[in-house]
């Protein structure tokens, strides 16, 4: 049997780079109208809208937090009943967690990372796409029940028997329990993206000590995910099984465990703290190097730290966990992995401030906010140390103490340097600056009253103030530090106005910031800012962990794809050698489709158990169109 | 053979990051089990594996770290000649990392008798 000869294909190298330029915009671009913007995949598009949405998730909760801290700023006030005060706490918990926290550091990975390994789009696109619509729909039911009065108010953990059918009449409890369905798949599905952009889409000769520290943190930061998330979904979906067709997961006295959702919960709930915090980490390593003007120190205990971070987080979740009565013998297994984590911990903190004291510090915003985690994080790292000791957590376990703490570990661990992180990528993504002058006193101003409104709840815990209590009586003599906390946490508020302001007024009258404002070492920033659709024109090919700072001149490229349909190129997971050219879908609506068939299916679910049956058909229609062959090149292997 | 041998040279770089979480993990789940085996036992149970465990761990670690070419050059015979060396030292302080958190372990059960609740 005789096989026709192929079309000699059309390649990148054949092209002048106009010409280039002009047929992978033609195939990259996403075109203009609400059709087209609701069927892209491009990954910077849905990375902009992930971090946009997240931020506004941030001003809801902030507000949250703001009326919490006017009905606690005098005793026995009245500014809202326990039970508005119930939801109230609980929508900022789960809010900050679910709907900010984890999913905006996945939105920077999902528009950098790509750019940082310098590959044309992120792996599996289309799910990126349904990834975020299931995002926003989870918000949208979280935040559409607690409008209607229906908002949950079991507390982020939604611990058993409280939030049972016993106890929790009504759907409050279910809302929270699907909300967890929503975001927990979205971000499975942008953790599977990224493992696969990591371990297969890098530059070619982007080894493994090569990589961004930053991607080396969403790498771990996705394993994370991948294997804490399905415990939380296992939980609540048990939980809804108790609640709607009568199952005993949780009910003891038909044989179910109470404790088995706390276990469930924090073998999820501790890894979550250092799926936010890891991120972090890698940014923090990304703004020290190129504000210190010199390369890391300490790249190999830094990707050490993280590694081991992540992985010694899945051996502390009984440190949530020890006034429950299990074994002390079993719980100092666990303060001995609480306190062993701190190495690691230590270990990324020497290697930057040695980075900076080796280096030529240059005193911008984003390494303003640097400084402020340094300080934060450790402080809050320390009274982590603490608490992980069992008799010094007995007395203060569920108190205000705690409340400081993790304060003082997310906000100070998380968001100082994503604050510094939008600073620092902000001409990126937008192509102008943000104000030098107004970041200064945004730092300044978050920092100062971020530290006058959680230092003192130190103290509170120490005097004994629980946490989730609506009021107080005014013999307690709490009175007055409430009073200094919520009048601090307005200082706090007023910095992140300010810092919306300002993102908002640079978008359209910020400083045009050339294509490497920083002078960068990494590949985002070897391509334009704003960059162009396909990203890169030709692939960056790598010879160190600095190429825009070792290769000054002329960053050496590979070719060889195919200009006139989407393609990128595979390499090896270790040493990036390119092994393969793979197509790379086009956009498509069926994602949007897909997602709102899930939505009503599991929305449904809260009301009858048969929306599984019945909501499972319209789903599968949407998954069949969405696989459906389209004619297209991409469909070629 | 070949085959085989590759597979051995890939692993070795990789078994410092493999063995001792490993270890760590099980050991941390019979923290949970044996405290009531040893209440009556009367018999440091955990205390002995936590420190075997942390034994095994620096071996492990030792183990990968020998696999880290000493002359500059790529290693041979793997499916990663420029990222062994990395992988190894990676590996290597992975392996002390958790031979310390294994011995804080054995160290709290040297402490605590498995009796207490």
């Amino acid at each position: 049997m005789s096989v026709a000869p192929e079309e000699p294909e059309v390649l990148d190298r054949r092209l002048d780079a106009a010409a280039l330029d002009r047929r992978l915009d033609a195939v990259w671009q996403t075109p203009r109208g609400l059709w087209a913007a609701l069927a892209t995949v491009d990954h910077k598009i849905i990375g902009r809208r992930y971090i946009a949405t997240a931020f506004v998730f941030l001003a809801l909760g902030g507000l949250l937090a703001v009326a919490m801290r006017l009905q606690l700023a005098r005793p026995e006030a009245r500014v809202m009943s326990a039970d508005r005060y119930n939801q109230v706490f609980t929508m900022h918990g789960a809010n900050m967690m679910f709907l900010f926290a984890v999913p905006v550091m996945e939105a920077m990975a999902v528009y950098l990372v790509p750019l940082m390994v310098g590959t044309r789009n992120i792996a599996f696109p289309r799910l990126n796409a349904f990834s975020y619509w299931m995002y926003v729909a989870g918000g949208i039911v979280l935040w559409g029940a607690f409008v209607f009065d229906m908002g949950p108010d079991i507390g982020w953990f939604a611990y058993v028997p409280l939030s049972g059918p016993q106890y929790a009449p009504g759907k409050r409890a279910d809302i929270w329990a699907q909300m967890i369905t929503f975001t927990e798949v979205s971000a499975l599905a942008v953790a599977v993206e990224l493992v696969v952009t990591i371990f297969k889409q890098r530059a070619p000769g982007m080894s493994l000590d090569r990589i961004p520290l930053f991607v080396w943190s969403m790498l771990v930061t996705s394993f994370l995910i991948i294997i804490a998330m399905p415990a939380i979904m296992v939980a609540s979906t048990s939980l809804i099984l108790d609640r709607l067709i009568g199952t005993h997961f949780f009910n003891p006295a038909e044989g179910g465990d109470v404790l088995l959702w706390q276990h469930l919960f924090w073998f999820f709930g501790h890894p979550e703290v250092y799926i936010i915090f890891l991120p972090a980490v890698g940014m923090v390593s990304t703004l020290v190097v190129t504000f210190s003007r010199r390369p890391v120190f300490g790249y190999l205990g830094l990707v050490l730290a993280v590694i081991s971070t992540g992985i010694l987080a899945f051996g502390l979740w009984v440190h949530h966990m020890f006034v429950t009565g299990l074994p002390r013998l079993g719980e100092s297994f666990f303060t001995g992995s609480s306190m062993a984590i701190a190495i690691p911990s230590g270990v990324q903190i020497f290697c930057w401030l040695a980075t900076l004291w080796s280096g030529r510090p240059v005193l911008k915003v984003p390494l303003l906010f640097v400084y402020a985690f340094l300080f934060t994080f450790v402080m809050g790292g320390m009274t982590g140390v603490m608490v992980a000791s069992v008799p010094f957590d007995t007395q203060v376990h569920d108190t205000y103490f705690v409340v400081a703490h993790f304060h003082y570990v997310l906000v100070g661990g998380a968001v100082f340097p994503l604050m510094g992180a939008v600073y620092y990528w902000f001409p990126k993504i937008t192509g102008r600056l943000m104000s030098e002058r107004v970041g200064r006193w945004v730092a300044g101003l978050v920092f100062v009253g971020f530290n006058l409104t959680f230092f003192p709840m130190h103290l509170l815990g120490l005097a004994g103030m629980p946490r989730r209590v609506y009021t107080y009586p005014a013999e307690m003599q709490w009175g007055s530090v409430n009073l200094f906390i919520s009048l601090s946490a307005l200082v706090l508020a007023s910095g992140f106005l300010l810092f919306f302001w300002d993102a908002f007024r640079s978008l359209r009258h910020g400083i045009p910031a050339g294509d490497n404002p920083w002078d960068a070492p990494t590949l985002e920033w070897a391509t334009s800012s704003p960059p162009p659709s396909y990203n890169f024109a030709r692939l960056p090919v790598v010879s160190s962990a600095y190429p825009l700072w070792d290769e000054r001149d002329a960053l050496s490229v590979a070719t060889g794809l195919r200009p006139d349909r989407r393609e990128v190129l595979v390499s090896s997971v270790a040493d990036a050698r390119p092994e393969a050219r793979e197509s790379s879908p086009r956009n498509s609506i069926w994602p949007l489709w897909t997602a709102i068939a899930t939505s009503i299916m599991l929305v449904w679910s809260i009301f009858t158990p048969w929306a599984v049956v019945w909501g499972s058909i319209p789903i599968a229609t949407a998954l069949i169109g969405w696989f459906w062959p389209k004619g297209v090149p991409e469909d070629d292997a | 053979m070949r085959t085989r041998s590759n597979l051995r040279a890939n692993l070795v770089p990789c078994g410092g990051l493999l063995v001792p979480p490993l270890l760590w993990a099980v050991n941390t789940q019979l923290g949970q089990i044996l405290p009531y085996v040893e209440c009556t036992a009367h018999f440091a149970l955990m205390g002995v594996l936590s420190f075997a465990g942390a034994v095994l761990s620096l071996a492990a670690g030792f183990w990968s770290w020998q696999a880290v070419p000493r002359n500059g050059l790529p290693a041979s015979g793997t499916g990663f000649p420029n990222s062994v060396g990395f992988l190894g030292a990676l590996s290597g302080l992975n392996g002390l990392v958790f031979a310390f958190t294994l011995a804080l372990q054995g160290a709290s059960s040297l402490m605590l008798t498995g009796c207490e609740r």
